[in-house]
């Protein structure tokens, strides 16, 4: 129980303590594609070490523009990007420098990897860093380890499942040792197991230290993992805020075609149904809901 | 192609080092062309389906099934080989080894029994040397053999093409095959007509999508600090047995000394 309490302070510890500088920040960021889709309309967001962070919109919000933005895969057409207080100029040091701390995790693991062998495959990342073969080596037996896939390293890649691609993929970039792991739609295609692994390896880098950032439409996990919530509309950040802060907005769900998530729909029903009282702050896991509904057991 | 991908990594002998692989294959390889004696080649032949299929583990018949590939070809060939078609009056008057021949107008179609004996050789080299690369990519997959290529450092933007375009073979027809499940399930190919209009949509956007896959895999790479160079970095292997390679040298030497004996009678 102490757990949850302390996870679910964090979001307030963020907003009211200073958190010192942001490692990522963006100023009236502008992306306007080729064909004409202006797809990021004067981005301002600043990303802090550490966080757990969800983006939420529909299809075609802008999520996945942004994170190709903070990659620096996208150049903006207007408007500034720090990473570090230093400002990105796109030539190749600061691009590899960025590239470095910034990696992600694309949502098809099929248009990630180019190599037709595990192994090879994660070595990609480190081996760009120019760092020295027993290095790379240790890093990417470390990394398939940690998405279990370390047995599997001499396999072709197309013998492997969607899931062990999926891990795959996460491994090139964990051996990249960034500091920001941006992971898009990462939950899409995976089976509840494999979709339950995911979580636990997000909490075991953010432990770490790492900071996550990662698009969902999966809104109770949004709801019950996320420090911040950053919701989009047609290319807007519309509204930021800890999870209870934007569940809580009606308005801006239906606004942004959001739904409501269980818990915070059963929290109310049960408030209102006088069956628990309202104690200020609306439970952020299925666990805290039973905590409340029978008290004599915490 | 795929098969064959399947069963290199299915066979028993996958585990076994690359090098030690492609040294036994190449190495019989050469002996076979250089010394071009018919029984060391049948023996060489007898040798390497005895590896693919008893120690490989694949089924005789697929084995079987798999030389008939290039041996149909062989067999054109080796006809024309055997058979001369000339001019009637380029024939001379008394042709000792004449075994069958036929006049039509002027011109003369013959075998002789050189050249049967030519065609013969040629065939029994050719199938042996089919056979040792077969051992190679039946018991080898594609991706060691790549590996071994980057170590005796072959230029690196061959194998930098050699590894996107393997890759590539799969996404290809990863893609077709789910245009082609999408076609079927909406009776794409129930007539001829049809047919001709899905397979012209096949090719239009396998084109597209293939294309479309590269340059996602290019932002991917790029994502990674990739600049268009694939850094990779290749697994050791496992260390050479030096039993295998003791194995590998007895065997060489048993061949040789077999087509020097034997090379007498047939060599060229």
């Amino acid at each position: 129980m102490r757990r949850f309490i302390e996870r679910t302070q964090l979001p307030i510890a963020n907003n009211e303590k200073d958190m010192g500088q942001p490692i990522i920040d963006l100023k009236n960021i502008d992306y306007i594609y080729p064909d004409g889709t202006h797809a990021l309309k004067s981005i301002n967001l600043k990303i802090y070490g550490g966080e757990k962070i969800v983006f939420l919109g529909s299809n075609g919000a802008g999520k996945s523009t942004l994170f190709l933005i903070f990659n620096g895969l996208l150049k903006p057409l207007r408007g500034e990007f720090f990473y570090n207080q230093k400002r990105v100029d796109y030539n190749r040091s600061s691009l590899m420098e960025l590239r470095k701390n910034v990696g992600i995790v694309f949502q098809d693991p099929e248009t990630q990897i180019f190599s037709s062998n595990v192994f090879e495959e994660v070595s990609f990342g480190p081996m760009n860093l120019k760092l020295h073969e027993d290095i790379v080596k240790q890093r990417v037996e470390d990394s398939l380890k940690k998405v279990c896939m370390f047995e599997h390293r001499k396999k072709p890649v197309h013998f492997l499942s969607y899931g062990q691609k999926k891990r795959v993929s996460i491994a090139g970039v964990l051996a990249m040792k960034p500091e920001v792991i941006i992971f898009d739609e990462p939950m899409s295609c995976l089976d509840p197991v494999n979709a339950k692994n995911m979580t636990e390896l997000f909490n075991e880098l953010n432990g770490k230290g790492k900071t996550i950032l990662l698009s969902t439409h999966d809104i109770d996990f949004a709801y019950s993992w996320a420090d911040r919530i950053v919701v989009m509309k047609d290319g807007e950040i519309i509204k930021q805020g800890d999870a209870e802060d934007v569940f809580k907005d009606r308005e801006l769900l239906v606004f942004a075609d959001l739904e409501v998530p269980w818990l915070v729909d059963m929290y109310f029903a049960l408030c209102e149904k006088g069956i628990i009282k309202h104690c200020g702050r609306i439970p952020r896991s299925k666990q805290e809901l039973l905590a409340l509904l029978s008290p004599g057991d915490i | 192609m795929l098969d064959i991908d399947k069963y290199a990594f299915l066979s028993r002998l996958s585990k076994v080092n690359p090098v030690e692989k492609i040294i036994f294959s190449i190495v019989t390889l050469t002996i076979c062309i250089f010394f071009n004696s018919v029984p060391a080649n049948i023996a060489v032949f007898a040798a390497m389906a005895y590896m693919v299929i008893f120690k490989g583990g694949l089924n005789a018949r697929k084995y079987i099934g798999l030389l008939f590939v290039p041996a149909s070809f062989l067999v054109i060939s080796i006809v024309a080989i055997a058979i001369d078609i000339t001019y009637a009056t380029f024939v001379p008057q008394k042709m000792n080894d004449m075994v069958w021949k036929l006049f039509i107008n002027n011109i003369a179609v013959i075998i002789t029994y050189e050249g049967i004996q030519k065609a013969v050789k040629l065939f029994f080299t050719a199938i042996t040397s089919v056979s040792c690369l077969y051992f190679l990519i039946l018991t080898t997959h594609i991706t060691e053999i790549i590996m071994i290529l980057r170590k005796i450092k072959v230029p690196e933007i061959i194998i930098d093409i050699m590894t996107i375009t393997y890759r590539f073979i799969f996404v290809m027809l990863e893609t077709a095959s789910c245009i082609i499940f999408s076609q079927t399930s909406r009776l794409g190919y129930t007539n001829a007509g049809n047919t001709y209009r899905s397979l012209a949509g096949i090719v239009s956007s396998l084109f597209s999508g293939v294309l479309k896959k590269a340059d996602q895999i290019y932002m991917a790479m790029e994502s990674r600090c990739g600049w268009g160079c694939v850094n990779v970095l290749v697994e050791p292997g496992d260390k050479i047995s030096a039993v295998n390679i003791i194995k590998i040298i007895i065997f060489e030497f048993f061949i040789i000394s077999f087509s020097v004996l034997t090379g007498g009678k047939y060599s060229a």
